[in-house]
């Protein structure tokens, strides 16, 4: 006799016709697969009710099973998902990728690299306790306003605004204006570039997920202001899927043979900017720096 | 009697819908083919890809000599080494005989407000050797570069999507994202290198309103600055398939006592050709140079 | 990258004539018009980046001393719209440079002209190398 396993939703159905009595029991509760037993509430169940039972909840799981994809969502004019909109992240993973503690102007953040730590090679430990006890002066992006690289400009405490259509797809971000183009025409990386500090980006769909693949990584930028570093051999593999029409679920493969053990990944939510007209402003923080390092300076052999 | 006039309403809407195209086709057999361009979803002249962008210049006849433009005592201009070449032979022939620079006033005599002009004059004055930081050039300093201070040996990028159009610029990597959706400019406190841009259509004419600039940016070489005063507007015509005309009204009444007409156009680019990263601060030697300390990092 | 280079640099060529008024920065702030010089040496290094590309040079002066210098050129972007690639000029290529020297003194010049071994030059049109 199994368990009654609590929630019940029990549905009994008769059915009378002229001459014969059928009854038919239809139970929502789990406990119900005693086909032809009495279960102790007196409920019967012949085969044909378990079936359809079976059949019904079968196919009521079936958009759970399949993963389908979320409803509602804005789709652009070829169908695919229409990423246009401001987006930011929450969270600060900018300042540091793995989990940390609170400082002055500073919140705490649990990581967002799965399995916890970032898996260095022992020989790249010693650059990274330096970069961190250095990040103030060598943190490219916070003490240069360097193009903070990828996957870092997704997550810099500033809005970016993606740009799509169905030939190329651009993220232009609020921090230094800094922009990349997602080509999603097919092309593939071209042969002998140099590196860029965003990168070289090819994209291309799976379902409703946008893959890019970016390579051409200068070895300069950092990861996050923590000093969270890597080689020119980065390789970073992105997934955007739009899990409602306010919200990007990102993943961010990265892998580098110099730097880390294996490849590792981050994921983190997108959340779309609500505000009525916002727009992308400016962050000029180049021309910031400048004014502070050279504002009251004389050029060589001024008078 | 219910079924037939079903059959009446029905025929009629499609009646209504089948007339007007008709009507039209009659028209157009009457006027002579003129090009069109293909449309987006959303009805209007598709302009996207990537341009080169030509004649869009302040040029001023009798324009103040200016060392920036000039090297030693040779007088020689700067040699131009490069050019990126985006462009294709149809583009380059559809420009030949195309107006471009300043168009109004006709003579390029510009309507400088005399305090103006000599403002102007005594900043270039100290811009060779700089006097300090803001008399350098502002594209040795990496500073966004406004409408016309952008270097076009770099192409420019269109997408259209519904609600806004969109030029990148390769060079300085910055992004105008001219919104079409009926919106407000941003409130008078906003000030922008790139100014706010609202833009509407005119037919398949896009007339763009910029405003909200600040005064930071250079509109050339004789010219290095303007007030936040500045207001622009600007008209994009698709004319052919090679190039879309480009028409720039500037008015800044702080530093001219009338409008200014630019004549240019965006040229189409060879297919193949992608926009690039130019990266400017971070690969930028020039203040280290001038000011002899400042790489990063370290310095 | 799919496109035919030579159409690019053929292109690049006819192109010139249609060169805009160019917003250079500042080459008369850093160089000195006046202070011409060509080199012969051999190249250590090249920086491959905006706004301006950089060659680094072993150039052996009279007394045989080798002093490392460095010349400025033009935006990575027009180079690899030329057709050239990273490993177009390797470390050892022989190059005559000419130009203007920095107004700083330092062994640094803006490059007026750069010519490999072969009459190829850097940044001028039409003078890609054969890629295929």
């Amino acid at each position: 006799m199994l368990k009654f396993l609590g929630f019940g939703l029990r549905t009994r159905v008769y059915e009378k016709r002229a001459g014969k009595q059928k009854r038919l029991y239809l139970c929502f509760a789990v406990k119900l697969a005693c086909s032809g037993h009495k279960s102790y509430d007196g409920c019967h169940m012949n085969k044909r009710a378990v079936v359809l039972f079976a059949f019904w909840s079968f196919l009521l799981a079936l958009p759970a099973l399949a993963q389908a994809p979320a409803r509602g969502i804005p789709r652009a004019a070829d169908g695919k998902p229409d990423f246009n909109g401001l987006w930011q992240v929450l969270g600060t993973a900018a300042w540091d990728l793995e989990d940390h503690n609170g400082s002055l102007r500073m919140p705490a953040g649990q990581g967002v690299v799965e399995g916890g730590a970032i898996p260095y090679q022992a020989s790249a430990l010693p650059r990274k306790r330096e970069n961190f006890q250095t990040r103030d002066i060598n943190d490219p992006a916070e003490a240069a306003c360097y193009m903070p690289g990828i996957p870092r400009a997704t997550y810099m405490p500033f809005p970016f605004e993606i740009i799509q259509n169905p030939k190329l797809i651009t993220m232009s971000y609020e921090f230094g204006h800094a922009r990349r183009s997602i080509f999603t025409d097919g092309s593939p990386h071209p042969d002998g570039f140099p590196d860029f500090w965003m990168g070289d980006s090819r994209g291309r769909w799976e379902g409703d997920t946008l893959v890019v693949d970016v390579t051409n990584l200068d070895d300069r930028t950092w990861l996050d202001h923590a000093g969270n570093h890597h080689s020119d051999a980065l390789h970073v593999v992105e997934r955007y899927t739009m899990t409602d029409p306010d919200h990007i679920l990102y993943e961010a493969t990265l892998e580098d043979s110099k730097v880390f053990t294996r490849p590792w990944k981050i994921s983190m939510p997108l959340y779309r900017r609500m505000e009525k007209n916002v727009r992308i402003l400016e962050y000029e923080c180049v021309q910031y720096i400048q004014e502070q390092k050279y504002g009251n300076a004389k050029p060589v052999g001024a008078k | 009697m219910r079924r037939t006039l079903l059959h009446i309403a029905v025929a009629s809407i499609l009646a209504a819908g089948v007339l007007p195209s008709v009507h039209a086709q009659r028209a157009q057999d009457q006027t002579p083919a003129k090009w069109t361009p293909a449309r987006t979803p959303d009805g209007h002249p598709d302009m996207q890809g990537l341009w080169a962008r030509r004649g869009a210049a302040l040029t001023e006849a009798n324009a103040p000599k200016t060392p920036l433009s000039e090297f030693g005592a040779t007088g020689q201009p700067y040699p131009t080494v490069f050019n990126t070449g985006v462009s294709t032979p149809q583009a380059a022939a559809a420009l030949a005989n195309r107006p471009a620079g300043v168009i109004e006033p006709a003579n390029r005599m510009l309507p400088w407000r005399p305090e103006a002009d000599a403002a102007r004059r005594e900043f270039l004055s100290n811009m060779i050797p700089p006097a300090s930081l803001k008399y350098v050039e502002a594209s040795a300093r990496c500073v966004p570069p406004g409408l016309l201070g952008g270097d076009d040996r770099h192409p420019y990028q269109i997408v259209q999507r519904p609600g806004s159009f969109v030029l990148m610029y390769e060079y300085n990597h910055v992004t105008r994202v001219v919104y079409t959706d009926g919106r407000p400019h941003v409130g008078p406190n906003i000030r922008l290198y790139m100014g706010d841009s609202i833009g509407k259509w005119e037919g398949d004419t896009l007339v763009v309103d910029t405003t909200n600039f600040n005064d930071k940016t250079s509109f050339s070489q004789a010219i290095p600055f303007h007030s936040d005063a500045l207001h622009t507007t600007e008209r994009f015509t698709m004319v052919d398939p090679y190039i879309i005309d480009y028409q720039l009204t500037i008015e800044d009444p702080k530093l001219f006592t009338a409008p200014i007409r630019i004549a240019g156009a965006f040229a189409a680019a060879a297919k193949g050709n992608e926009m690039l990263e130019f990266a400017c601060a971070e690969g930028s030697q020039t203040l280290p140079n001038i000011f002899g300390f400042g790489e990063f990092p370290g310095q | 990258m799919r496109t035919k280079l030579w159409v690019i640099t053929a292109t690049a060529v006819l192109l010139a004539l249609a060169v805009p008024a160019a917003a250079h920065h500042s080459f008369a702030a850093e160089f000195d018009g006046d202070r011409p010089v060509t080199l012969k040496g051999t190249v250590t290094k090249m920086d491959w980046v905006n706004p301006h590309s950089w060659i680094y040079v072993d150039v052996k002066d009279q007394s045989g001393k080798v002093v490392n210098w460095r010349f400025e050129m033009g935006p990575v972007n027009a180079l690899l719209r030329m057709g050239w690639r990273k490993d177009s000029i390797p470390a050892g290529t022989a190059v005559e440079i000419q130009g203007y020297r920095a107004k700083s003194g330092q062994p640094v010049a803006n490059a007026k002209q750069v010519k490999l071994p072969d009459g190829r030059e850097l940044f001028s049109g039409g003078s890609a190398p054969n890629l295929p």
